[in-house]
């Protein structure tokens, strides 16, 4: 593959945690350079799906060695999505969250079945709380009145929740 | 242990002798009739799973032709792992099998 492929699958190693790569980056790099041949300029999407979920899954094996650490691991991710994504993300994407912590961390029928479970609860939960605004006013989004996450979060749908004031 | 089908392929690879990463998704397609095609991501996310229950260990490292190459081999337990998988899958295969050759047809639904 060429330096520049080379470097962009680098990137994508980075999902690894950095001990791990450190102890088998250049091992694995080679083998990729040597299965997808010294001409190939752009990246197979496989091979990237498989380092994203790999590395992903090795972060979360190497510090989830029980279930209890399991929750533990996706209510920190779920948290840290919420500080990313905005309050109205906080419950369904904690819940998704969790699920997909355990489902990596424990790939068995009973992460299965919780996955489902959750993913169902947090389906319902997204569904209703979109569908109905709180009794008597305006359901609060949790960004501050002027700001521009507001507005964008509020004002930026074609339907409003009610009490909220069209976008001039 | 269980083993994946995936884990399963990447045993039995090595049955012949150690081999390298590259040479294991090759001989793991090969004996698969093509159905296990590794990504590498994959190759040693497997590899590190079967080398913590101790079924694989690092053979050796070296430089050939300036690439990192590592081999890996089958270690006692690896071998009597994919012996007790094998005579599973074959057992279950003894199920199906003797009825195919005494041409029993399944029955078409009305």
């Amino acid at each position: 593959m060429t330096p520049e492929l080379r470097a962009t699958y680098t990137r994508y190693l980075r999902a690894y945690p950095t001990a791990w790569r450190e102890a088998n980056g250049e091992a694995l790099l080679d083998t990729l350079d040597e299965s997808v041949g010294p001409d190939a300029s752009r990246p197979r999407w496989r091979e990237v799906r498989s380092l994203l979920v790999n590395g992903w899954r090795t972060r979360v094996t190497s510090t989830c060695t029980s279930p209890g650490a399991a929750i533990r691991e996706g209510l920190v991710w779920g948290v840290l999505a919420t500080q990313a994504v905005g309050p109205s993300f906080s419950v369904v994407g904690g819940l998704w969250l969790i699920a997909a912590v355990l489902i990596i961390a424990f790939p068995n029928r009973v992460a299965a079945v919780v996955f489902g479970v959750l993913a169902v609860a947090a389906e319902i939960y997204g569904f209703v709380s979109y569908r109905q605004p709180i009794q008597g006013g305006r359901r609060d989004c949790g960004f501050a009145p002027q700001s521009q996450s507001h507005r964008r979060h509020c004002h930026g749908r074609r339907t409003l929740h009610r009490g909220a004031t069209p976008r001039v | 242990m269980m083993l994946s089908d995936q884990g399963y392929f990447v045993l039995a690879s090595l049955q012949d002798g150690p081999l390298h990463g590259y040479a294991i998704i090759k001989k793991a397609a090969e004996i698969s009739s093509g159905r296990v095609r590794l990504a590498t991501g994959t190759l040693y996310g497997v590899l590190d799973r079967l080398a913590i229950n101790g079924l694989v260990v690092l053979e050796s490292e070296s430089i050939v032709d300036g690439r990192a190459r590592r081999t890996y081999q089958l270690t006692h337990d690896g071998l009597s792992a994919l012996r007790a998988e094998a005579e599973r899958l074959a057992s279950a295969a003894k199920v199906v099998r003797p009825r195919i050759a005494r041409g029993v047809i399944a029955v078409r639904p009305a």
